[in-house]
């Protein structure tokens, strides 16, 4: 059912994910970066699994901290935003991806038995 | 009598707060010098001080947010700002033969050339960047700082081990802040949280006071020269804060410090200005609404004045959980706010008398803690030879005995 997504990384060259779960995770976090920035459909729209954090979506720790909580809440606890991000360079931080939270989502065990909301 | 080394960046918001403990010093019988950029200090410090000029490096990465501002101040600014300044402060270490080096706490070359020569030195701490340890968390950006301390280390010349957290003076640390924002962060004895560091400087840009309506509250929005780019290039935050003032004008007068084009045609009630007499205004004000950083911070609540705070970068978000966390004012996104939540914050702060009363608490906690006064006494003491090094911060063996030379 789930298809082991192919992980790229932080720096990698550009998300390259497959499977059946990673569209949708990707769905459900620019779902949750709308609730946490309040940004609009709009906003929304030009979101994409090449979006960087800081640098394209102005993401700021606030945010963040509070996407790490809606991510726990979704895909249960094994899926730990701030942990993932504790073991990130600088320059990991600076060039993390929408696609890249999507792949570490996709990858956590915990996220395919959590069942998606 | 003691002698005292200033060891600056090219920036205001760092100067003004040397150059008011300085004054205490000078007060007090001692003499004081500065490394730095001739051009930047003179306005500042006046021309009658010596002065050990160095070339200026602007900081180009005034801009830039998140962890790309803490890349780019390590590898743009503090470690070639440090390789070149060192020659000088050596210099000036040589022919001044100071007591005390009162090092900014990213003029790195002020903490190697005292850690080579054996002699005593503070820290000076005027913004939240470093006391809060944002990256307490994240150790990969720690370790990555840590491994420019060690470059600078290492073509200061000296000797491969344990390479001590430059940042931090092992004799003392000067902060401008006090436990009211620092909350519950926790500091050795040595460090000094003195609060602001204000001096009676003379004012710098008139005021028409008469347009002040008495029956009015009276409101500064200002981002500050580092945010401008940002405010009016990408984010158009003068736009959203003249939205959300154009309704108030029944009760509200509102300063905008900004170019006059920020706002074009200003209503009745806004002022717009890219000077004002800042410390004189802030008596009138009953809010301020800014980007958070220190010296802003401070200034407004060493007058007892609640804020609104939109931060951008470097330590403005630390700032900001500091006032929101004291109940001193509200914290809204710089890039993301609207006018009618700026407008909310905004009434929020003015209407409700809690956020006055808690900028009132750390007023008090800020006069108690004695600003330039008591950073003065502090460096007079550490060149009396009465503060040992704190052994928690180690510094190298051989460069540690006083005296020594390498």
């Amino acid at each position: 059912m789930t298809a082991e997504p192919t992980r790229s990384g932080p720096t990698g060259a550009g998300p390259t994910y497959a499977g059946p779960d990673r569209e949708r995770v990707l769905g459900d976090l620019i779902g949750m970066l709308m609730d946490v920035t309040g940004e609009d459909q709009r906003w929304a729209a030009r979101v994409t699994a090449a979006s960087r954090l800081e640098g394209d979506l102005r993401l700021e720790s606030v945010e963040l901290a509070a996407l790490g909580e809606l991510l726990s809440q979704a895909y249960g606890d094994r899926v730990d935003l701030a942990a993932y991000v504790a073991e990130l360079d600088i320059y990991q931080i600076i060039g993390l991806t929408v696609g890249d939270l999507a792949a570490y989502v996709c990858a956590s065990p915990a996220a395919s038995s959590a069942g998606l909301p | 009598m003691s002698r005292f080394l200033f060891i600056t960046l090219p920036l205001t918001g760092h100067v003004y707060p040397a150059s008011a403990m300085a004054q205490m010093l000078a007060e007090g019988g001692h003499e004081v010098a500065w490394v730095g950029s001739e051009a930047r200090l003179r306005p500042l410090i006046g021309a009658d001080a010596t002065v050990y000029g160095t070339r200026l490096r602007p900081y180009r990465g005034l801009a830039d947010t998140g962890l790309t501002s803490v890349k780019s101040l390590w590898d743009d600014f503090v470690v070639p700002y440090t390789r070149f300044t060192l020659p000088t402060v050596e210099k000036a270490v040589q022919e001044y033969r100071p007591d005390v080096l009162v090092v900014d706490q990213h003029a790195l070359a002020g903490a190697l050339v005292a850690e080579r020569q054996g002699l005593r030195w503070a820290t000076m701490c005027s913004s939240s960047m470093e006391l809060a340890r944002p990256f307490a968390k994240l150790p990969k950006i720690e370790a990555w700082i840590r491994g420019h301390l060690a470059t600078v280390w290492a073509q200061a010349g000296l000797p491969d081990g344990e390479v001590p957290d430059l940042r931090f003076s092992p004799y003392l640390v000067v902060a401008l802040t006090s436990r009211a924002l620092t909350g519950g962060l926790s500091f050795p004895d040595h460090y000094a949280l003195v609060g602001p560091s204000l001096s009676a400087r003379p004012a710098t840009a008139d005021f028409p006071w008469g347009w002040l309506d008495p029956g009015r509250r009276h409101v500064l929005v200002t981002v500050g020269t580092m945010a401008e780019n940002n405010a009016t290039d990408s984010t158009d935050f003068y736009g959203r804060a003249a939205a959300a003032l154009a309704p108030l004008g029944d009760r509200v007068q509102a300063v905008v410090i900004a170019p006059p084009d920020a706002i074009p045609d200003p209503p009745e009630h806004v002022l717009v200005a890219p000077r004002v007499p800042l410390l004189e205004l802030m008596q009138h004000l009953d809010a301020v609404v800014c980007h958070g950083g220190l010296n802003t911070v401070c200034e407004s609540l060493s007058c007892g004045v609640p804020l609104v705070i939109a931060p951008l970068t470097r330590d403005q978000p630390i700032n900001a959980e500091q006032v929101v966390a004291a109940g001193a004012g509200l914290r809204v996104s710089f890039s993301r706010v609207t006018p009618d939540q700026l407008r909310a914050a905004l009434t929020t702060v003015l209407d409700e008398p809690a956020y006055r009363a808690a900028a009132g608490r750390v007023r008090d906690s800020f006069a108690a803690a004695g600003g330039a006064r008591a950073a003065a006494q502090r460096l007079a003491q550490l060149a009396a030879g009465k503060t040992m090094p704190v052994p928690a911060n180690p510094v190298s063996a051989n460069s540690a005995a006083p005296g020594a030379k390498k």
